[in-house]
């Protein structure tokens, strides 16, 4: 037995050999961007310890105290530690399962689009609000939605529905109103990926099932999905692996005093922690803590995907 | 370099004299061919020991968006000093907007010799060494002998700036006091509407609501649309205008503009919650009665500053908080609207308005001398410079004398508005862009500047609004002092505050905008509690007890 | 499934009723589509009709379809300010010398992680899938780049987002699944290194994904703020979203931010950024939205194929 052990782990050796003997050349196509992840990336990663310490810029990260958990422990003990835990996961969740089909739906009835004049136009136009910003953004869904003046209260009112409803002071709405503006705000441009990868299809294979009878519909699900397939997945762990980071910026600024019981999240906290005074450690120990339940996530969300779709990280 | 030598020259006379002392600094007339500073005043003593051989300093700067000059040593007042001390200041201007990360980077990496508006106290508690410490062999008192006598005539002006540590590391910049930052948002009501409605500004709440149903029934505004006023209009998204100034009729108030400054008072030297009180439970009712009503405009809480000044633009409004009013609107609008004084509610103890009488409204750490400079009392002779004279810390604050501000007949300093003004280079403009404003050495309160009805009238006008409500502002007895505490104190304030004002915050949105029952009542009491209001307030109680 | 079974149909009627069906999607496509991009064009012209109008009507929900109180006053503002030119300037060598950088490196590491037979491909890609998790935080990352002496260049500024994860792991997807092992093998037999097959194989049928790679980046260094902002001190080299964000920012939280005493500065600078406001966001954001039009023929159908066979 452990002699054919020893034997195969020669062979294996020795097959390793092989490859990296007539594979060499790949890691210099690799070296730049390994050397600049090494330098920007992983140079700096020592700053990781000043979660477990009471950082202060001026001593640094060897000057400064030792602390053990106690920002770990600040964050856990905090009364309404899962409230927002649970609307950080509420709102994020959200995002992935509304969020994430939309941008393939997008592309594939873009992509089945004869018209060329048409294709382009649509893929320019959904494109375009992703570069309208934040700050904006808000303004113009505060003002959208005004009970007084809004355009949304108007049309509903001159429909015959409920007068002057306050989108932007419920909590309850707050899930639906960040979800579905960053949907309308980022799916053509999340849609570009997709586009890219159905422009690989072989025309060969729909010309043979127009042959066979097959109607659009059913080309797009046999052929082209299955075609994007591998791409969805990728994005779909990667998506899976940052749940628990929603940035700050948005739901601050939709942030309110009828509608924070649900638009707290961890990085608005984090933020206003940091207002009042710059609590380094603090908010590293909360950004560890959240990026080590994504990575723990990413991991696992693909070993699953390898074994259902054969398509993975590593 | 003809002024260099003047200087050198005028330098080398000065150490000659400085055996009989008193006589002193080289006038800033000497060079400023522009300037018509300040020739006919004596020059106190500067203290000044060396002679002002040329030394450069690294002072980071905070650059103001309305400074259209980049060039911060092209201001008067830099060039005055430069001249007088031989100090070179090279700037580092940082934007006020990227301050925050800068200045801990600077923190972490390059100290500069000095920060100039820059740092707060957190960052100084929290990088205490990086920061020099003046109180160290009397530097400031040897070195920066005018501005260390202007700190002993403030009340308390010395122990303001000392850590607990027995330790100075900022100098103040700013007014001391200022009358007209006394109060806060003051309400102002439309009188073309009140004189329409036949109604007179009312006194008590009865009257309050009386008058904002009228506002809401007819149309005011005379545009056609009996529908579109909105009678009482405070605004979360504005700095003056938030809710809790609504409580002041239930005598609930705090020194300072924002909500989270009325959830405690001081009542005989004890510190008290307020949102527990029977009086903010009467509030709370009041207000959702005017919601129902419609008479307070409940996008209040969510609407962003641009809806809210657009609301007022469009003479919608009846009445609202304001610093003044020409500054929301058109001065045409805004000579419609009038102050309106104290409002008693009968089931409250008295009004009382937010803000504080006489309180200290300088910059604590205005400007700070980092440990990395080698010479700290050149650096502080120069700061000290531009606090030797009165028409100095103006030519600091305003720019050259007879532009912003000048002196009158009896040697009293007024502000006045500068020539060559356009509605693209306003006043404020001008002040940040010739001068520092808010950011050159204190000034006292009785150097304060005169202001005059027909030169500087919105100043004015502030000033004549705060008059109606000042002597309901909290008095001196009644506020906690400014004073710089231990961060660790510092932070477990911190921890407390971030949840328990959000919760605040929305218990008092939802139930003005929807209302609440005895159980509702009770839920809160309890919840405070749970989210630590009790110990919040004890931490104030230590505070003012000089516990830390 | 059905339609295989029936085999007694003939084939004109299958045409036909392909025909119908098509139509019917068609029909529905061409619906939903011009629904969004109603729904998307129309906050795009809000913006570009709010920035000739007047900010009361803006602001008040007044302005709907249409520019009211007509105005070039914005604008004029705008190309008054020289900070404006000096940040194009320094946006548009960022972005192109970054987007030219960062898209050779990101696909020539794209390749090498999608070869199969890559030794130690796994632990490589948790190489770099371990940063998009885990980082050192803002100070750290300045001391490197301050022991580098590169702060405050714009060496810096062009090098310093090139490589992204997120783009690499895209790229490396796409070439798994688009580039046919065989091709490989084949070019092996044929005594191909794999410089010559990356570079007269790879890029050529990659042209898609190396689209969106140009438009990734690009549009990365072009609205990129915070590393400018942190490694500049000279304001003289800051890009275009610098600025930008300074204005913005002064807009929204200005008068929030500000002390007491200063309450009438605060005022001023609510109505100078309003005025400008949108004039603003339409000149900075106007060339960088025009990149992708230029960049649609690459993701049209067939491209690939055509060019394997071509």
């Amino acid at each position: 037995m452990s002699k054919s052990r020893a034997t195969i782990g020669t062979q294996r050796r020795k097959e390793l050999r092989r490859q990296l003997k007539r594979n060499y050349s790949l890691y210099f196509f690799l070296l730049p961007a390994a050397a600049l992840i090494g330098i920007f990336c992983y140079a700096p990663m020592y700053g990781i310890l000043m979660a477990f310490q009471n950082y202060s810029p001026a001593k640094g990260i060897l000057g400064s105290a030792w602390v053990g958990l106690k920002w770990f422990r600040t964050f856990f003990e905090m009364p309404r530690f899962w409230q927002i835990v649970k609307n950080t996961l509420t709102v994020s969740l959200y995002s992935l399962v509304a969020g994430f089909p939309v941008p393939i739906l997008l592309a594939l009835m873009v992509n089945s689009v004869k018209n060329t004049r048409f294709r382009k136009l649509t893929q320019t136009v959904t494109y375009m609000p992703h570069f309208i910003s934040t700050v904006v953004l808000v303004g113009m869904l505060s003002s959208f939605l005004s009970p007084r003046s809004g355009f949304l209260n108007q049309l509903i009112a001159a429909l015959g529905g409920p007068e002057g409803l306050y989108y932007m002071g419920s909590a309850k709405a707050f899930p639906h109103l960040y979800v579905w503006s960053g949907i309308w705000q980022n799916m053509g441009w999340n849609s570009i990926i997709y586009l890219a990868a159905l422009s690989a299809v072989d025309q060969e294979l729909h010309e043979a099932a127009m042959v066979d009878g097959a109607g659009k519909l059913k080309r797009i699900l046999h052929i082209d999905l299955p075609a994007i397939l591998p791409t969805m997945v990728i994005l779909l762990i990667m998506n899976a692996g940052s749940i628990m980071s929603i940035g700050y910026e948005k739901v601050y600024l939709m942030q309110n005093d009828l509608n924070v019981t649900a638009a707290e999240v961890i990085s608005t906290y984090v933020y206003k922690i940091g207002l009042g005074q710059q609590q380094y450690s603090y908010s590293a120990a909360i950004g560890l803590f959240n990026n080590g339940i994504n990575f723990i996530l990413l991991i696992i969300v693909n070993k699953i995907c390898k074994k259902i779709s054969g398509s993975s990280l590593w | 370099m003809k002024k260099k030598m003047l200087s050198l020259l005028l330098a080398a006379a000065l150490l000659t004299a400085s055996g009989c002392s008193n006589q002193s600094n080289p006038s800033p007339q000497a060079s400023s061919d522009d300037a018509p500073a300040s020739q006919d005043m004596s020059q106190p003593d500067s203290g000044q020991e060396a002679p002002p051989e040329k030394t450069t300093f690294k002072v980071a700067v905070i650059l103001h968006p309305l400074n259209k000059d980049e060039d911060i040593n092209n201001k008067e007042i830099y060039r005055l000093a430069e001249e007088a001390t031989g100090v070179h200041i090279e700037w580092i201007p940082i934007s006020s907007a990227d301050a925050g990360d800068k200045v801990n980077i600077m923190l972490a990496s390059d100290l500069p010799d000095a920060f100039l508006g820059l740092v707060g106290e957190t960052q100084i508690a929290n990088n205490m060494d990086s920061f020099a410490n003046l109180a160290e062999g009397d530097l400031l008192k040897t070195y920066a002998p005018h501005v260390y006598a202007d700190y002993e005539t403030i009340h308390g002006g010395l122990d303001s700036l000392t850590w607990p540590d027995g330790s100075i590391r900022s100098l103040m910049t700013g007014r001391q006091t200022s009358y007209e930052n006394d109060a806060m948002g003051i309400m102002y009501m439309n009188k073309a509407w009140l004189d329409k409605a036949g109604k007179s500004i009312p006194t008590t709440t009865e009257e309050f609501l009386d008058v904002l149903r009228a506002f809401r029934d007819g149309d005011m505004n005379g545009n056609g649309d009996a529908a579109d006023e909105i009678p009482f209009e405070p605004s979360q998204s504005d700095w003056c205008s938030q809710i809790m100034n609504a409580a002041n009729p239930w005598g609930i108030a705090g020194t300072e503009a924002s909500d989270a400054s009325a959830y405690k008072m001081v009542r005989d030297g004890k510190v008290v919650g307020t949102i527990n009180t029977p009086e903010f439970r009467s509030f709370l009712e009041f207000s959702h009665q005017m919601i129902e009503e419609g008479l307070l405009d409940m996008e209040s809480f969510s609407q962003t500053s641009e809806q809210y000044y657009a609301k007022l633009k469009g003479g919608l409004v009846g009445c609202y908080y304001s610093w003044t009013p020409n500054s929301d609107m058109s001065d045409d609008a805004a000579a419609d609207y009038v102050p309106v004084g104290p409002i008693q509610a009968p089931d409250g103890p008295g009004y009382v308005k937010t803000g504080a009488q006489d309180q200290l409204a300088a910059n604590l750490t205005g400007f700070a001398i980092t440990s990395q400079c080698a010479d700290i009392p050149r650096l502080l002779e120069w700061w000290d410079y531009m606090s030797s004279t009165t028409e100095l810390k103006y030519i600091s604050r305003f720019g050259v004398q007879g532009g912003a501000w000048d002196i009158d007949d009896n040697g009293e300093i007024y502000e006045k508005i500068p020539d060559g003004l356009t509605d693209d280079f306003t006043i404020e403009d001008y002040k940040y862009t010739y001068a520092m404003a808010d950011y050159g050495p204190l000034i006292l309160k009785s150097e304060n500047a005169n202001v005059l009805e027909d030169v500087a009238w919105t100043s004015w006008y502030r000033i004549q609004s705060v008059d109606v409500v000042h002597d309901y502002c909290i008095p001196v007895e009644n506020q906690i002092p400014t004073r710089f505490v231990d961060p660790e104190k510092t932070a477990e304030r911190t921890f407390i505050e971030t949840e328990l004002f959000s919760y605040i915050k929305n218990f008092t949105a939802t139930s003005i905008l929807e209302g609440f029952d005895d159980a509702a009542w009770d839920a809160h009491l309890e919840q405070l509690e749970a989210l630590q209001y009790s110990t919040w307030l004890q931490w104030y109680q230590d505070l003012l007890d000089k516990k830390f | 499934m059905k339609t295989y079974k029936r085999t007694n149909i003939s084939p004109a009627a299958k045409k036909r009723r392909r025909f119908t069906q098509d139509t019917l999607f068609d029909l529905i496509v061409s619906l939903l589509l011009t629904f969004i991009i109603c729904a998307c064009a129309y906050p795009i012209w809000f913006v570009l009709v709010a920035s000739f109008s007047d900010p009361a009507y803006v602001n008040s929900g007044n302005m709907l379809f249409w520019p009211k109180g007509f105005t070039l006053l914005g604008y004029r503002k705008v190309f008054e300010d020289s900070r404006i030119w000096i940040g194009y300037g320094n946006t548009l060598l960022y972005t192109l010398g970054g987007t030219a950088l960062g898209t050779l490196i990101t696909m020539m590491a794209g390749y090498a992680l999608s070869r199969k037979e890559l030794p130690f491909r796994n632990l490589l890609m948790g190489y770099f899938v371990f940063t998009m998790y885990f980082s050192g935080g803002l100070i750290p990352f300045y001391m490197v780049i301050k022991k580098l002496s590169l702060t405050n260049t714009r060496t810096l500024m062009v090098i310093i987002s090139t490589v992204a994860v997120y783009n690499i792991i895209i790229t490396r997807s796409f070439l798994e699944s688009n580039l046919p092992e065989e091709l490989r093998d084949a070019a092996r037999v044929d005594g191909c290194g794999n410089v010559r097959f990356f570079a007269k194989i790879v890029l050529p049928l990659s042209r898609a994904i190396i689209a969106v790679l140009v438009l990734y980046i690009a549009v990365a260094y072009w609205d990129s703020y915070f590393n400018p902002m942190i490694f500049l001190t000279d304001r003289s080299k800051y890009p275009l979203a610098v600025y930008l964000r300074e204005i913005l920012l002064t807009a929204g939280t200005g008068a929030a931010n500000s002390v007491a005493s200063d309450a009438e500065s605060a005022q001023r600078l609510q109505t100078m950024v309003q005025v400008i406001k949108y004039g603003v966001i339409v000149v900075s954001t106007l060339p960088i939205v025009c990149v992708y039009p230029f960049l649609q023929k690459y993701f049209m159908k067939g491209v690939m194929i055509g060019s394997i066979k071509g």
